[in-house]
């Protein structure tokens, strides 16, 4: 009997703790929201130039992504984003077989492309700068590029989305991606990115 | 570089090579037998990797880890003809010879298949791929050895070099892997020269020296083609590698009389089994 009061009072310390820990967490849980890449509406595309006169287009199907999105403080948001290289699309068969051999993305060794944001600033009310790693066949470089985002809105039937636009170059040769005859070095990639929460 | 120098070049470097080390191996014949043959077997494996270091195939060593795995047959042909001296000195029995071409075989085809453990391949199957690819490697490797043993001439070695050939073409049309067709050519145009040069070098078509440096990199860029290119391209594709290897082993033990029939017979084959699938378009 003797146990019970100081007992009921360390209990009800705890719980105190516990309620004030938790309504001083919860508005810093709440800045940052995370988002998925919904790839349905996203695209990754690039160019490169072809036998120096021409452009030539393709896409990757089949990738991944999280945006941790704090609006009231940019510069605590992360992006990643993972390709499967496998899934390069260029409109012909054969080609993108090509590709996906070790004379380029060797697919079966290095099967994805990652991109994981190591510092994110504010430059305007829709503009960010982006700086982060971008990891392919199997070399990792720093990048840095402009993104344009919007919203976050909310819709009815889609939710609460947010959009993410960048384009930027890399060069083949950085990453080892197959030899420069026939195709230029320079590479533009375009990461076009519809996000739900 | 474009096609046509790239060409000379896989066709030229290695025959200078061989014809540098024939030079070198005609002097010293009479004195050392084993010497000659060491040195032709190092011709076959310099002018392979030359030729791939002027067109571009330059991986460091060991492999980095942004390298292509395949490229391990680069260092694979040099590290052969060191096997392949100290199996010549050693003069161990035949089956233990095997055993330890059947190692290096299987050694070799690892380095090339394990990047893909364990996204692409499990461990087992990888050790599987390996073993069997090694299995390969022996056999050919043995049966170059033991008809170098028996004496030979060019024609003896014709089976090897249709299916290297064959290789390069299996390389380009059915992978469209233009770089691992490069090795491919680079290999054949060593072992053309080589097998050309050894008469007159006083030395066996394919020198003993170099039979498991020759065999580990055939059956390396077979491995790397089964599994790094895109395999649903060709269905034929794991089948005709196999033909290949098999008959240029069965081929090389021919008598030397049989060798033109049984290259045609295994080009002919190969053919039929790979031709009739229509390649991919090269107008991309």
């Amino acid at each position: 009997m003797k146990l019970v009061a100081p007992l009921a009072s360390v209990l009800a310390l705890v719980a105190l703790v516990g309620l004030s820990l938790g309504t001083t967490a919860a508005p810093a849980r709440a800045a940052a929201e995370v988002y998925n890449v919904d790839p349905v509406h996203s695209y990754v595309l690039f160019k490169v130039k072809h036998m120096d006169i021409a452009y030539a287009y393709g896409r990757f199907n089949e990738f991944s992504g999280k945006i941790s999105w704090d609006a009231a403080n940019p510069a605590a948001s992360t992006i990643s984003v993972e390709v499967k290289t496998a899934s390069v699309d260029t409109g012909n068969k054969d080609r993108d077989g090509h590709l996906t051999n070790p004379d380029f993305f060797n697919a079966a060794q290095f099967p994805t492309m990652t991109f994981k944001s190591t510092a994110v600033k504010k430059v305007d009310a829709t503009h960010l700068e982006v700086t982060g790693d971008l990891s392919l066949h199997g070399k990792t470089k720093s990048v840095t590029f402009a993104v344009e985002h919007a919203g976050p809105i909310t819709h009815p039937r889609a939710g609460t989305v947010a959009g993410f636009h960048a384009e930027f170059p890399i060069k083949r040769s950085d990453f080892g991606v197959g030899k420069p005859e026939g195709l230029g070095d320079e590479v533009r990639l375009t990461l076009s990115l519809e996000a739900k929460k | 570089m474009d096609d046509l120098r790239a060409l000379l070049v896989l066709t030229l470097v290695p025959a200078l090579a061989a014809l540098g080390a024939a030079a070198a191996a005609r002097r010293l014949t009479a004195r050392s037998q084993r010497t000659a043959d060491t040195l032709l077997a190092l011709g076959v494996a310099a002018g392979f990797v030359a030729a791939l270091h002027v067109v571009g195939t330059r991986p460091a060593f060991p492999l980095e880890s942004f390298d292509d795995a395949w490229k391990w047959v680069v260092w694979v042909a040099p590290a052969g003809v060191v096997l392949g001296a100290a199996l010549l000195a050693s003069r161990l029995p035949e089956r233990s010879a095997v055993v330890v071409r059947w190692v290096f075989g299987a050694a070799a085809a690892w380095l090339i298949v394990r990047a893909l453990v364990p996204h692409a391949l499990s461990l087992g199957e990888a050790l599987a791929h390996a073993g069997a690819w090694g299995a390969g490697a022996a056999l050919l490797a043995t049966a170059v050895t033991r008809r170098a043993r028996t004496g030979d001439g060019v024609t003896s070695a014709l089976p090897l070099l249709v299916a290297l050939l064959g290789t390069t073409v299996v390389l380009l049309r059915g992978g469209l892997s233009p770089v691992m067709a490069e090795a491919g050519l680079a290999l054949t145009s060593a072992v053309a020269a080589t097998a050309l040069l050894a008469g007159w070098a006083r030395v066996p078509t394919v020198p003993r020296t170099a039979a498991p440096a020759v065999a580990a990199a055939f059956v390396g860029l077979l491995a790397g083609a089964h599994a790094y290119l895109a395999r649903g391209a060709n269905p034929r594709f794991p089948l005709t590698c196999a033909l290949l290897l098999l008959g240029a082993a069965c081929g090389v033990l021919l008598p030397r009389r049989w060798g033109l029939v049984a290259a045609l017979l295994l080009a002919g084959s190969a053919a039929a089994l790979f031709g009739r699938w229509e390649g991919p378009s090269v107008t991309y």
